[in-house]
């Protein structure tokens, strides 16, 4: 009997730290929470046994629980922010989770949609807004603070049939790093034009230099420039349309696409071995001089600075061949969005007006260095993006990206892109094979 | 015939496992054959079920061909590669030299970190820039850099060479526990009768390592198909699709794309395969044994 009751204790252990283990795959937690109620029920009883309310439920009216946060930026990036919410409001704990962006994140919150654990506070993105949004996973946050003081477009980025579900305070920025040193060396003068730029990278190739570092996954977007200022400017439903069949990739990418190829992959200024290259050497071929220009956004400039502190970086936004700059490489960042399950939806709605603070604000800016896109708040982004963010901030450019324009069919077509543009830099597709690739792709998804 | 003593002994032991082994392989292989016949996204509360649209839609599919082939170029050439190193290094293993003990923990702590940080790590060597180890080691020597990653099947061969370096080792290691198994009085009849050393490898240790090699190809086998972590910190799958192995298209097709009811499908196709692929390997792999044992 002894032997027998040993032995079921050993399996109950054995089933117990296996289970324990699961739990723990690809996240990280703050600390072992118990789950929302029962921490909820747990504070309370604390409070009463300690026969004082807890600081601060009496002023703001909030209850004291337990808000889970799947987050898109890892903890020791937010702990700042968490630090000062929980100075704030003592008695909302955040249960902190994170899952690193973008394909962990989708697969872990897609989980968690189908098991019906949703987190009280996740991040949205373009990859699964759309999903989200219409499968009545977020709440409607149009009556909050914080979206009152969005500026119209990380606003509307969110929006659906008048409604508004995700809180994107900030947004990245992007176009060409460039080594002021090699410039000045040189005699390079910064390109306003597409043709510039061609010069630019002509003179860098004939120094022997690297003119464009680009990763093996996003090399395809220096074809943007042209793209962005010569033909999506006079026609900004172009996604749209290619989306509802009125128009094709061909149509508005075809040329711009083909443009590419000839300009800048046959002189060989996006070269071949770009397909493979990691991100640690996207960093350390530019900030080695190596390479020229880098191609990317204020999280890029970071490793680079923290590669080489005392490099001299400048920044020009993607040209087109007019020389005025109207729209940018860049996007308004993910959304932190509110469960329409959760029990605690003002807890929640005070998180996202507490990150909504002018002073709160400025420290989710430091965490991804990006734009701050809320009426009457300066963005402290680092100088070398100052004038970019200041143009930004005064609604003079807009930004584009194009996986952000394809709702629900984003990262379908992203994956193709990638494909195929890394099919296309190696000669194993022409320009047009390219174009219908991306269109029976996005046939294949729709038909879905 | 299972002892019924030793059933109810072990049956707590028994019950446990096989509850585990349900709810963790059983239930998400029933779950997704039956998402299989749906369009689920994913994400949708609702589903709706297709018939069998899914299975005949991937088997016009060229990534899904495209992905097989892959899988099978790489799990092919893994069994062979790995089985022709890990024999001989087996019997490295165990001959008797001193720091023996420190060669085999050598070899074998290849298998023990996170694949996905061979992966980054073999991408580092691989890297095609004047920064990548390799291309750097060989600019020593003028030498212009190799696109390792890039340049027709050098993806590939990468991908293969990172597996083979991180599982030789542990597979040396089965064979090594056969070696230990054989009886020394085959080989000194065998000396006593004048064969020479190739002769016992020949006609005594390699036929006695049939258990092992059954064992080892098979492991290698299900591994290779299995394979995802590896290739998508290595290549990403790429350039275009030429790492591109069915694991990674059946995520690929599921969260990406939002198809969870098609990459069901595959998934349910690929265990198919899989499981027809182990079986005749096993077959074939145990009539060996039976025809030298």
């Amino acid at each position: 009997m002894k032997k027998r009751i040993a032995a079921l204790w050993m399996t109950a252990l054995m089933v117990g730290s296996l289970t324990a283990c699961g739990g723990q795959s690809g996240e990280t937690q703050q600390d072992a929470e118990p789950q929302p109620q029962e921490a909820q029920e747990e504070a309370q009883q604390d409070s009463e046994d300690e026969g004082k309310e807890e600081p601060g439920v009496e002023e703001t009216g909030l209850e004291a629980c337990t808000l889970t946060f799947l987050a898109w930026y890892p903890q020791e990036k937010f702990q700042p922010i968490l630090d000062a919410f929980a100075e704030e409001y003592p008695e909302i704990r955040i249960e902190f989770q994170y899952a690193a962006p973008v394909a962990d994140y989708l697969e872990k919150m897609q989980v968690l949609t189908s098991t019906g654990e949703i987190p009280d506070l996740f991040y949205i993105a373009a990859e699964n807004k759309t999903e989200m949004i219409e499968n009545g996973y977020c709440a409607d946050i149009s009556g909050t603070e914080a979206v009152s003081r969005l500026v119209d477009t990380n606003k509307n980025t969110y929006e659906a049939d008048g409604k508004y579900y995700g809180f994107a305070p900030t947004t990245w920025v992007g176009g060409y790093f460039y080594n002021k040193d090699l410039f000045t060396e040189l005699n390079i003068e910064v390109p306003a034009t597409w043709d510039e730029f061609l010069q630019v990278c002509k003179t860098l190739q004939d120094n022997g230099t690297r003119p464009i570092i680009e990763r093996g996954e996003w090399f395809w977007d220096s074809f943007l420039g042209p793209f962005m200022n010569d033909y999506l400017v006079s026609d900004p439903d172009y996604h749209q349309e290619v989306m509802n069949g009125t128009k094709t990739f061909a149509d508005g990418w075809g040329p711009y696409i083909q443009k590419w190829y000839d300009d800048l992959i046959v002189p060989g200024y996006v070269g071949e071995d770009l397909v493979s290259v990691s991100s640690q050497e996207f960093f350390s071929e530019f900030a080695t001089g190596n390479a020229g220009l880098l191609a990317g956004h204020a999280g890029h400039l970071k490793e680079v600075q923290m590669l080489e502190p005392e490099f001299e970086i400048g920044f020009f936004p993607m040209p087109g061949t007019s020389g005025e700059t109207k729209v940018a490489y860049g996007a308004v960042d993910c959304a932190m969005a509110v469960s329409s399950g959760t029990e605690h939806v003002k807890e929640a709605e005070a998180f996202l007006n507490f990150i909504a603070r002018d002073d709160i604000v400025q420290l989710y800016q430091d965490m991804n260095g990006y734009v701050i896109g809320m009426d009457g708040i300066e963005s402290d982004v680092d100088p070398v993006l100052a004038d970019i963010a200041k143009q930004y901030s005064e609604g003079k450019i807009s930004v584009y990206i194009p996986q952000g324009n394809w709702g629900t069919y984003g990262t379908g077509l992203q994956q193709q892109l990638i494909a195929s543009s890394q099919q296309l830099l190696l000669g194993d597709i022409d320009c047009d094979t390219f174009m219908e690739e991306m269109q029976s792709k996005l046939e294949e998804l729709k038909d879905e | 015939m299972l002892n019924p003593k030793f059933f109810r002994k072990f049956a707590p032991f028994i019950t446990g496992a096989f509850i585990l082994y349900t709810i963790l392989l059983i239930v998400p292989i029933l779950l997704s054959f039956a998402y299989s016949f749906t369009n689920w996204d994913g994400y949708s509360p609702s589903v709706e079920m297709v018939g069998v649209k899914n299975y005949i839609k991937i088997f016009h599919s060229e990534s899904m061909l495209s992905a097989l082939k892959n899988s099978f170029v790489f799990c092919f050439f893994n069994a062979v590669i790995i089985t022709l190193l890990a024999i001989p290094l087996s019997l490295v293993f165990n001959a008797g030299f001193k720091s023996r003990n420190f060669v085999r923990s050598a070899f074998f702590f290849a298998s023990v970190p996170s694949v996905l940080i061979i992966g980054y790590i073999f991408q580092l060597f691989f890297g095609p820039t004047e920064n990548g180890v390799i291309n750097s080691i060989i600019g020593r020597f003028g030498l212009k850099p190799v696109r390792w990653l890039s340049r027709g099947v050098l993806p590939m061969f990468s991908v293969i060479f990172a597996n083979v370096w991180r599982l030789t080792g542990w597979h040396a290691c089965i064979y090594l526990a056969r070696l230990q198994g054989i009886a020394e009085e085959y080989y000194e009849a065998a000396r006593i009768d004048g064969a020479s050393r190739r002769n016992l490898f020949r006609y005594i240790t390699f036929p006695l390592l049939a258990p092992a090699m059954t064992i080892s190809t098979m492991l290698i086998v299900i591994d290779g198909l299995k394979i995802y972590a590896l290739p998508y910190s290595l290549t990403g799958g790429g350039p275009g699709y030429k790492t591109t192995f069915m694991t990674q298209l059946i995520i690929k097709t599921g969260i990406g794309e939002k198809m969870v009811g098609r990459s069901s499908a595959m998934a349910v196709v690929f265990f198919a395969v899989i499981m027809v692929v182990s079986l005749i390997q096993l077959y074939f792999s145990r009539k060996r044994e039976d025809d030298v044992c």
